[in-house]
């Protein structure tokens, strides 16, 4: 099968100030996401994820190496027919409301007439902006940025999507709504490249992952192989008694093994965020800024 | 269960989109309130008209000296405040677009480079077009009214003088009365018509044309300028300083075929041969002068600004295409 992306061996050299002193941002990097993926891109600020993103969408060209969405090359317009991007921090167009927003990139894309305005309408309503959608985004919230910057992207229902942190700035309940649709997207049967610096929002939507180093791929792999240590072991068990631990221990130690810890589990603080303001407030976003 | 789309080879240059970017374009701008402009226009014209009123000029008939005054003043304003216009909106159009990773979502689409910066340009000659329209509309209406009530008080005062005269000559003959009262409303009748021939609404509307060619012109000088400038402030600097020589074309032409100093041969030659004579497009000093102005000098100067403005956009297009964003 054709891979969603594929990358090979690309490098990128910026040029910078008036000496022209060169500064490598993306070091002979081979990748590949298949269809159907859910693929994170992990690394420190200037590792080169905003740049391989960019050499993937044509925006600058690679010093040398390839790049290939669905077997075509990056620098052609063809290539970007099924893709879609949403950039860190966007802003749009500050006097455009939310409908016209969407309508205008659907029609770049060749859509029009009732067909685009179904979309527009399901769009608004999948990422909770149906009551926003006459508003000029000059008045809409950073979170609202984000999730009408999500719509835009997959305006035309394009099979790929390049998503660059696309839960900043976002509250913890946005920022769930947009977990379960990356999670969503990829049960459509859905390509998607996520960069983000949320650790735990990557291990929870991404099937393989990738950590990037200034311009290196340091590690690349399925989450749960990376994250498993083959070496301990973490038995999860209800009622036991206080007496029962003692017992155990002396039997893990009989085994030739050690007890590195006996503790309660620990729920993540997101969960019990979302616990705490969900029992307060009624369950659907507030499309106030 | 995941799919890999069927992507056709290429995707082909389409003027839909070109459209669709250049009505956003357009939409930006116009809720920016560019459009505010028009009530300055709007004052200056109603100022002028009252103001060229009150003294008089020479041996040339008052009212007509009066009327030319009010199109020069109308028609230097509308290239004034439309070149403003064409440097100002055009300068910030890719700048923000950078600044706003506006262009980042665009070009991420099936878009053209050519598409999108051939949309940003249209979107700008849309704005400029309006523009013109809107305060050359305005000034047909003020030169309209001026022209109107300018006839009028001429005709009126040639009849009240020569009724004046013949009250004044008590023993003028009937025959003769008759015959100064007949001369006098020929000469009143043909004075009216020489203020309307001097408003020359055609040649308004011809000059409105050329003008509008030379912001189209100029907008896309500076959408050249921008489109590898990292500044706005660059670019509105050397679009600013591209206009003024631009105008001096003239003198250059005139200083390469005189001088003999090799620097300034150098100098007049370059201005001569990369810019635009924009000078050319100003025709309201041949209107200001009674000159005629036919159509087809109006066409040989839209055919200059035409090829002017291809020569431009395809530089900006070659810069653009190769920009890093």
């Amino acid at each position: 099968m054709t891979p969603a992306i594929e990358i090979k061996g690309l490098t990128k050299r910026y040029r910078t100030g008036l000496r022209r002193e060169t500064v490598l941002a993306l070091d002979h990097l081979d990748l590949r996401v298949e269809p159907g993926e859910v693929y994170g891109l992990l690394g420190p600020n200037g590792s080169g994820k905003s740049t391989t993103l960019k050499l993937a969408l044509g925006l600058i060209r690679a010093t040398a190496g390839e790049a290939k969405i669905f077997g075509k090359p990056c620098a052609s317009v063809v290539s970007r027919l099924h893709v879609g991007f949403l950039p860190e921090n966007p802003y749009f167009y500050r006097f455009l409301t939310g409908a016209e927003t969407l309508m205008f990139y659907g029609r770049l894309c060749g859509m029009s007439g009732a067909p685009l305005s179904k979309r527009v309408d399901e769009l608004l309503q999948l990422v909770g902006l149906t009551n926003a959608a006459s508003r000029p985004l000059a008045g809409y919230s950073k979170g609202m940025l984000q999730r009408i910057g999500l719509a835009q992207a997959m305006v035309h229902d394009p099979q790929l999507l390049l998503l660059d942190e696309p839960t900043a700035g976002v509250d913890p309940i946005g920022s769930k709504e947009i977990r379960d649709l990356i999670i969503r997207l990829r049960a459509m049967g859905k390509t998607v490249l996520l960069c983000s610096h949320l650790l735990t929002q990557v291990q929870d939507v991404c099937d393989r992952i990738c950590i990037l180093n200034q311009g290196r791929k340091v590690r690349e792999g399925r989450v749960d192989d990376l994250l498993r240590d083959q070496k301990r072991l973490c038995i999860t068990v209800e009622s036991l008694p206080e007496a029962a631990r003692a017992q155990i221990a002396e039997w893990v130690e009989d085994w030739g093994a050690s007890v590195v810890s006996i503790e309660n589990p620990q729920t993540t603080l997101e969960s019990l965020f979302l616990d705490a303001v969900k029992a307060q407030q009624p369950p659907t976003p507030p499309n106030k800024p | 269960m995941s799919t890999t789309p069927a992507l056709p080879d290429v995707v082909y240059f389409n003027l839909g989109r070109v459209w669709t970017m250049a009505l956003n374009t357009l939409i930006e701008m116009t809720r920016q309130k560019v459009f505010y402009f028009m009530i300055v226009f709007a004052l200056l014209m109603i100022g002028a008209a009252s103001f060229f009123s009150i003294f008089s000029f020479g041996e040339e008939a008052q009212y007509i000296t009066q009327l030319k005054f009010i199109k020069d003043t109308g028609l230097g304003a509308i290239s004034v405040f439309g070149a403003i216009i064409a440097v100002v909106a055009t300068a910030q159009l890719l700048p923000a677009e950078l600044e706003n990773r506006t262009i980042y979502t665009i070009l991420a689409k099936p878009v053209h480079r050519l598409e999108f910066l051939l949309g940003k340009f249209v979107g700008v000659a849309l704005l400029l077009a309006i523009s013109v329209t809107l305060m050359g509309s305005l000034f047909l209406g003020v030169v309209f009214i001026k022209d109107q009530n300018l006839s009028a008080a001429t005709y009126h005062e040639t009849i009240e003088a020569a009724e004046g005269a013949v009250a004044g000559s008590p023993d003028m003959k009937p025959e003769t009365k008759q015959k100064v009262l007949a001369e006098a409303r020929t000469r009143a009748e043909q004075g009216a018509a020489e203020i309307h021939k001097t408003a020359g609404y055609q040649d308004i509307v011809k000059a409105m044309t050329t003008t509008l060619f030379k912001l189209w012109l100029v907008a896309a000088m500076t959408l050249m300028l921008s489109s590898f400038a990292t500044s706005m402030v660059f670019t509105v600097v050397m679009s600013a300083m591209l206009y003024f020589s631009g105008h001096l074309v003239p003198v250059a032409q005139k200083f390469y075929a005189t001088s003999k100093a090799p620097l300034g041969q150098l100098m007049a030659g370059v201005v001569n041969w990369f810019l635009p004579n924009l000078a050319a497009f100003d025709v309201a000093d041949d209107l200001f002068a009674g000159d005629p102005l036919p159509w087809l000098k109006v066409l040989k100067i839209l055919s200059y600004g035409l090829f002017y403005l291809l020569v431009t956009l395809t530089l900006a297009h070659l810069i653009f295409r190769e920009r890093e964003i």
